[in-house]
């Protein structure tokens, strides 16, 4: 009897125990889906200049209800602090609900306060529980507050769908999917260097790959597009810096040799007539094979691509179908020479963004031994190989 | 009982996996510290079977009975009181560790005191319950805590990169022989010179022992190297909580997220069951050490002083670096107990029947 009763006492105790000292109902939150960083133009000494993009609930659940998308769904608010969190509680002040960081969906860094270094927010983002590890990183030409300000999203009444759309699309060959989590281990785990997703204005051509044939003309936004907030192409960095921009189709490269690109449609140069280009859909076939080899005059990196396409635009009067063994040697001749003179480019600035370092450290059996070696000195070289097979050739087949 | 024994030495054993391991090991060996753990559990299997393969001649009589025999009631006192201590050590170790973590990742607007009481009245009910209750409940809680504990570790597979596990010997051959501090893993091992008295012969417990900890190893193996394989060395020594921050990169099908909520669910359960077992052995070392007519008079007191280490105002990366070593201190302890209490129940018996 006693045993039941001391039993049903707890029980009661238990009802008791959640209490209502703090209670914060979403009604009385804000969640913010973006933060920009750009440096302080008002006050050099307050660092920073945050710009907190958060959802209009209501404007949300009107839109929905009269079947409408877009439009005014998301506000901004720009607060000069020296951190996101004292950035933050400032903010709390400035509206008269109180911000949530935790369905934070992106953090776009400008691209003057990537290249001085991103750690300290990373840093920040990682020590803290508020903000999930999974946050997407993007840098933005000219200030992030320009590109979160022009977010007009027109397909979609939620937000952070926009966001999650927009960045953690497994087949957007243009951009990187990167997140806080990879940016940490890369700058505390000493891990690949990350190479984030280019928000707003496209950068400029990145080198001469365009022209050498990998792709037909440029791939660039108009100011329209610009304007409504698209985002293409990549920002590396080597560590916690940002060091160069790269056109989306160097980011379809670099989709390439990390193995993360599915499938994407992609033009090609045809040497038998260079006024008609031809377009694969092309797809990954299998895994990038490596092998990498750590001499004391440099590293030695040996990569094969493997890719599969389909014949899905030809020219009129081009059979394409009679020259398909052909095609695809000269295929892969552009790819390499693109692919080189990429890594080639990036590894200058040492962006270690295939994981090289990752590869040569599997060559040794003690952390002292590969220290020893300093592979972060050590010059890469480069011989990319890619194997496109052209397998199918869509519906129609010439003869 | 006894299969229910061995699953609650299991929970005992794995609720520290959830706290601040394996950081410690690889602060120790780098990289290596999935082979240190390999090497522990091992270390743990045949210390603890050359222990209770000693401790034989004793039969299934717990410690203090034997004690008892040996040396009378002194005796049985004193190896009371050391358990008292060594199974407090442990509690005291659990109590901090519990509600500090709670509030980290929990409730971070709670006051501590508020946690560490409730956890105590936890714990005291459940040495009230007696060890029968505290046994059904976790033979029923087991299966679906442990599928899912599978399923967030097997989930990260894709997180892992073969290349974060390498060098594969991490600081060297030196530094991972000389973690010995992982032993304190398996420290609740001292809980058996208690309940050893349950199991109907010294084989059963023996057998019972073994297979918690080749399990708890092999939980404990695992996690190490899912950790090492998904955060490069040297961003992996900086974790204070690994598991909990693995957990919270579970993405499954892109549905399933921020499933550390879960984690905490049932960690908490294993913890107040773990407790509760504590401070019924530590009221039941007393009982039985000085002969009392009542154990569960103790119970309060007992929880109340492995309380008490809760509030001792220290910093918390002291607190979690502190932990790891009298935890070794009380494995080690165990072993020794074992041997030292057979040799002198040999001595004993030699010289009663000379």
């Amino acid at each position: 009897m006693t045993k039941k009763l001391f039993a049903a006492i707890l029980i009661l105790m238990m009802c008791f125990l959640c209490g209502c000292k703090r209670i914060a109902e979403p009604n009385d939150l804000l969640y913010a889906v973006a933060v920009g960083v750009d440096k302080s133009e008002k006050n050099e000494k307050n660092g920073y200049s945050f710009t907190i993009q958060y959802a209009k609930v209501f404007e949300i659940n009107s839109g929905a209800e009269s079947g409408e998308s877009g439009g005014e769904i998301v506000e901004n608010i720009t607060v000069e602090a020296p951190t996101l969190y004292s950035a933050v509680d400032v903010a709390n002040h400035l509206v008269s609900k109180r911000f949530v960081l935790s369905h934070l969906s992106i953090i776009v860094f400008s691209e003057e306060t990537a290249r001085e270094g991103i750690g300290e927010f990373i840093e920040l983002i990682n020590r803290g529980r508020e903000i999930r590890p999974d946050v997407y990183i993007a840098v933005a030409e000219g200030r992030s507050e320009d590109y979160l300000k022009n977010i007009k999203p027109s397909s979609e009444v939620n937000p952070a769908k926009y966001y999650q759309l927009m960045y953690d699309n497994v087949y957007s060959e243009y951009i990187p999917n990167t997140t806080s989590e990879d940016a940490y281990k890369s700058i505390s785990g000493g891990g690949r260097d990350i190479a984030a997703a280019l928000a707003g204005e496209p950068a400029e051509n990145g080198g001469e790959i365009i022209q050498n044939g990998y792709e037909y003309g440029l791939v660039r936004m108009d100011a329209e597009n610009t304007a409504a907030g698209g985002v293409m192409g990549m920002g590396v960095f080597s560590g916690d810096k940002l060091k160069i921009l790269c056109t989306s189709d160097e980011v379809k490269l670099y989709n390439m040799l990390t193995d993360k690109f599915e499938y994407g449609y992609i033009t090609f140069y045809n040497k038998k007539d260079p006024s008609m280009p031809v377009t694969l859909r092309v797809e990954k076939n299998r895994d990038t094979d490596y092998r990498v080899r750590a001499e004391s005059d440099g590293i030695k990196v040996k990569a094969e691509v493997h890719l599969e396409a389909e014949l899905s635009g030809l020219p009129q009067n081009y059979y394409g179908e009679k020259y398909i063994d052909e095609y695809e040697e000269e295929i892969n001749g552009y790819l390499k020479e693109a692919a080189e003179k990429f890594l080639n480019r990036v590894y200058e600035e040492k962006c270690d963004i295939l994981g090289i370092k990752e590869y040569v450290k599997r060559g040794f059996f003690t952390r002292d031994g590969y220290d020893r070696y300093n592979a972060e000195e050590k010059p890469v070289e480069f011989d990319i190989d890619a194997d496109i097979e052209i397998r199918r050739v869509g519906f129609t087949a010439r003869k | 009982m006894k299969n229910g024994l061995t699953v609650l030495m299991i929970n005992i054993i794995c609720v520290k996996l959830f706290l601040t391991f394996p950081r410690a090991l690889v602060i120790n060996s780098g990289t290596g510290a999935w082979l240190q753990m390999l090497i522990c559990t091992a270390a743990a299997y045949l210390i603890f079977f050359a222990g209770m393969r000693i401790y034989r001649v004793c039969g299934s009589r717990d410690m203090i009975e034997v004690s008892r025999e040996i040396g009378g009631n002194a005796l049985a006192g004193a190896v009371g009181v050391v358990l008292f201590c060594a199974l407090g050590i442990n509690t005291g170790i659990l109590m901090r560790a519990f509600p500090e973590s709670i509030k980290m990742f929990l409730l971070p607007d709670a006051e501590i005191e508020q946690i560490v009481i409730i956890f105590a009245a936890a714990a005291v009910f459940g040495a009230y319950m007696g060890l029968n209750a505290l046994v059904n409940l976790i033979s029923i809680i087991i299966i679906p805590a442990s599928a899912v504990i599978i399923i967030f570790l097997v989930s990260l597979f894709g997180e892992c990169d073969l290349s974060n596990i390498s060098p594969v010997l991490g600081k060297g051959i030196a530094s991972i022989l000389s973690g010995w501090s992982a032993l304190s893993v398996f420290s609740d091992i001292i809980l058996f010179t208690l309940i050893i008295s349950e199991f109907e012969s010294a084989e059963e417990a023996e057998k019972s022992g073994r297979r918690a900890i080749i399990y708890s190893g092999a939980v404990a193996v695992l996690i190490t190297v899912v950790y090492t394989m998904m955060y490069p060395y040297p961003m992996s020594s900086e974790i204070i909580m690994p598991v909990y921050k693995m957990v919270r990169s579970v993405d499954v099908v892109g549905v399933f997220r921020r499933a550390e909520s879960v984690l905490a669910f049932v960690w908490c359960i294993f913890t107040f069951i773990s407790a509760g077992v504590y401070v019924y052995y530590m009221s039941l070392s007393l009982k039985k050490g000085f002969s009392l007519r009542d154990r569960k008079m103790l119970i309060i007191p007992s929880a109340v002083t492995a309380a008490s280490a809760a509030v001792i105002d220290i910093n918390i990366p002291d607190r979690f670096a502190g932990g790891e070593i009298p935890g070794a201190c009380v494995f080690w302890l165990s072993f020794i107990l074992f041997v030292l209490t057979a040799a002198l129940y040999i001595l004993k018996k030699r010289a009663v029947r000379k």
